[in-house]
């Protein structure tokens, strides 16, 4: 059987990561063909929904990428995207999606091999994992989850303790 | 880059006559009316040479994205970009009637604006067209693995024809742009900046805290080169007295700001008096102060001194450096330390000058330097010399074993590891100077009134450091002198020029166009407001529905000079209530899922 070849969905901002990721194609750095690349303004722009959306249409994992802490183009959009990046793993847990699938990086515009090394990290950790199992065999077939029993009381928990 | 926008202005100061008579007027034809027509793509996949066909299979491509829906028309151009390829794009948007199209190539980084350009003259909005970067974010990146980058290209267009289907045309707003700069502190740096921009015709508005312009300069006695800085200072401030297009302001403090590029509005504090102001651009000139030391018994003994005090008290009089028989300085005091990790880039030189000075004035006077590093950079690197050729002695110490100084009955001993000799060496100065460094001003309260933000050592930092240095990362702003980063006073000087040229390109437009990039409010906005704490321009208010018209909703409102686009409130909003042009919900949930969709297919 062939190397399974995950989709990994990108979002990469506008100042910082989708530069550092041009930068990388001038640099002629080579990193898995997995990564699909959306192109945001701004890491804070990406809503959880388009992350949740991602991963429920059988994405096999999702990166966000915005600027450093204290870089942000827009002041503090990525310590938004920090702070939903938080929810996001406690809502994945819940569901029965394991958390490691996801993940927010910083990567600055200059930051080509960083950029390259993360991507290649990523993609080798989630085929590891292996195919997420949300990913609809046919059309008719319900998401089947990963985790088949959260234990969703604990799991409550920790969102209220952690988002508050 | 600064060095050339400098020299760049230095040119359009001796063009300024001629200055616009050869330009001719880029017009476009009148916009073709596509509302409610269904998207008809054209597809243009560019080879690049072989940059993109040397790994990608551009055929399979092209065969592919022919069969995509929406799509009515797919070529394969050698070179999107050139000439022809562009024209030939023009013809087939008028040939096929496509109303949108997606570009297969680089980034749109670097050719989004031009391909807009090219839709414009093919009667569409510039607004149509999305690029999918199978270029710098495939072949180049994926080079052993043709197949692979082949797939990717594939799923890469169909996420761009994809998102292309929900685009809709934008307007970019006229912003009439108020010719005059507000420029913040009249030490050299704002007065150059000043003259520079009077001398391009653009007028300013020059804002001085202290009682007298001159700022640091005030305190140096010399620049680097040898030059005596009075004299020079004396002119400066002089022309930009006489100057008619420069309003100097002394004593005076920016309370409030207001508006945006081309259209800002400020008070000012004038002694007892207010005043307000419109100006199109700023320059932040607030320059820096020595830092004031903590150590070497800095405060507690008079000859124990920093190097500016030194220089005006000692250096500069003739008559103590004939009675002077040692001297030592110590570098890198409170520098290069957790506290302060920075290297302030001047104190090296100004102490290895400063040992020159004393030993040409009486080269009997015993000179010493400890130092960590020496960063007598570039062309300075002549004093580090001049000076090891006229005695003076050199030693290094490290951050973990610093200099120990004493006093006993009035007399300074300075104990030193001279790690070449391996022994202790005692110097017993007349005068210790502390190379402190330099701090940044407190700017928080200039920063907040703008809305950008300081670095964590205060200084302010340009939106790049090579491509944009003189630019804040706010538009219509821009920085030069040490409110950057320690320099010498003559890079410091060419900032200033290059942050004049910089306003002057702007400035020198009668309007502007605003970006089309924003938020905009949605039928779902039901005035929740969760989205207005979290805008960091502070564009976001809510508007109480207006009785007089029997409304009853409440809605958030939308100040589009303010608003930037990054999208972090349509991101907040779970109603889909405010979102951001070419970054819709619809358009970015449509690249989603046409990622993953498709994926069998395009193997």
């Amino acid at each position: 059987m062939s190397r399974f070849e995950p989709v990994i969905i990108g979002f990469l901002c506008n100042w910082c990561s989708y530069t550092g990721a041009d930068l990388a194609g001038v640099a002629r750095l080579q990193y898995p063909p997995n990564l699909r690349p959306i192109r945001v303004m701004c890491s804070g722009m990406v809503s959880p929904d388009l992350v949740m959306e991602a991963f429920l249409k059988g994405a096999d994992g999702v990166m966000v990428m915005g600027c450093h802490p204290g870089e942000c183009h827009y002041l503090e959009g990525n310590t938004k995207a920090a702070a939903r990046a938080r929810v996001i793993t406690l809502v994945l847990d819940d569901i029965g999606i394991n958390p490691d699938r996801f993940r927010l990086n910083w990567i600055s515009s200059a930051e080509a091999s960083v950029f390259a090394e993360l991507v290649t990290e990523f993609t080798i950790r989630i085929q590891k994992l292996g195919p997420q199992q949300t990913r609809p065999q046919n059309s008719d077939t319900e998401p089947k989850h990963e985790m088949q029993n959260p234990k969703s009381g604990e799991k409550q928990r920790d969102l209220k303790n952690n988002v508050t | 880059m600064g060095q050339a926008t400098a020299a760049a202005a230095g040119a359009s100061r001796l063009l300024i006559k001629k200055r616009g008579t050869q330009v001719k007027k880029k017009g476009f034809p009148k916009e073709r009316i596509i509302v409610g027509k269904t998207p008809t793509v054209g597809v243009f996949v560019c080879s690049c040479g072989v940059n993109i066909s040397g790994t990608v299979d551009v055929d399979k491509v092209v065969e592919y994205a022919a069969q995509l829906p929406d799509v009515a028309y797919v070529e394969n151009n050698l070179f999107s970009c050139s000439v022809d390829a562009q024209e030939s794009i023009i013809q087939k948007i008028i040939d096929f009637k496509l109303n949108r199209v997606v570009i297969a190539a680089c980034t749109p980084r670097t050719h989004e604006r031009m391909f807009q350009e090219t839709l414009r003259n093919a009667r569409l909005n510039g607004f149509m067209v999305e690029m999918a970067n199978i270029r710098n974010q495939n072949s180049w990146v994926h080079q052993k693995d043709g197949i692979s980058a082949t797939r990717k290209a594939k799923d890469q267009v169909r996420m761009a024809v994809a998102k292309v289907a929900h685009n809709y045309p934008l307007r970019q707003d006229r912003i009439h742009v108020v010719k005059k700069t507000l420029i913040v502190g009249g030490g050299v740096v704002g007065m150059v900046s000043a003259l520079t921009l009077a001398g391009l015709g653009i007028e300013s508005i020059l804002v001085e805290q202290s009682e007298i312009l001159g700022g640091n300069t005030l305190k140096l006695e010399t620049c680097f080169k040898g030059q005596r800085v009075a004299p020079m200072l004396e002119d400066l401030i002089k022309r930009v007295n006489k100057d008619k297009r420069i309003r100097v302001l002394t004593q005076a403090n920016l309370v409030y700001v207001a508006g945006s590029v081309g259209n800002f509005q400020g008070h000012l504090q004038v002694r007892s008096k207010e005043a307000f102001i419109e100006f199109g651009a700023a320059i932040m000139a607030t320059g820096a102060k020595e830092a004031i030391p903590s150590e070497y018994l800095y405060g507690k003994l008079s000859n124990v001194m920093t190097q500016l005090s030194f220089d005006e008290n000692v250096l500069y009089k003739n008559e103590k450096t004939n009675t002077i028989k040692c001297v030592a300085f110590i570098q890198c005091v409170g520098s290069r330390e957790p506290e302060r990790p920075y290297c302030s880039r001047i104190c090296c030189i100004h102490s290895v000058r400063a040992a020159i000075t004393l030993k040409k004035a009486n080269s009997k006077i015993k000179v010493y330097i400890l130092y960590r590093d020496m960063r007598t950079y570039g062309e300075w690197e002549e004093h580090y010399k001049t000076a090891r050729d006229l005695g003076v002695v050199f030693i290094r110490y490290t951050v973990d074993h610093k200099p120990k100084v004493t006093e006993i009955a009035g007399q300074l001993t300075v104990k030193i590891k001279d790690p070449l000799l391996d022994i202790e060496v005692k110097i017993k100065p007349d005068y210790l100077i502390l190379s402190s460094g330099v701090v940044a001003n407190d700017n928080k309260k200039l920063a907040d009134n703008f809305k950008f933000t300081t670095n964590e050592d205060g200084f302010f930092t340009g939106a790049h450091p090579k491509l944009k240095p003189v630019d804040l990362s706010i538009a219509g702003l821009f920085l030069a002198g040490i409110c950057n980063y320690p320099k010498p006073l003559d890079e410091s000087i060419e900032q200033a020029k290059a942050a004049a040229h910089r306003v002057f390109i702007l400035l020198s437009q009668n309007e502007i166009k605003s970006e089309a990039i924003k938020a905009f409010i949605t039928d779902q906005c039901d005035g929740c407001a969760l989205c207005i704490d979290v805008c960091p321009f502070h564009a976001l208010s809510i508007q109480m529905p207006d009785k007089t018209k029997s409304e009853n909703r409440v809605r958030v409102l939308i100040d589009p000079a303010l608003c930037q686009g990054c999208g972090i409130c349509a991101a907040t909003c779970h109603k889909d209530g405010i979102m951001v042009h070419g970054f819709t919900k619809p358009q970015l949930m449509a690249q989603v899922r046409a990622a993953i969709n498709g994926m069998e297919e395009s193997c």
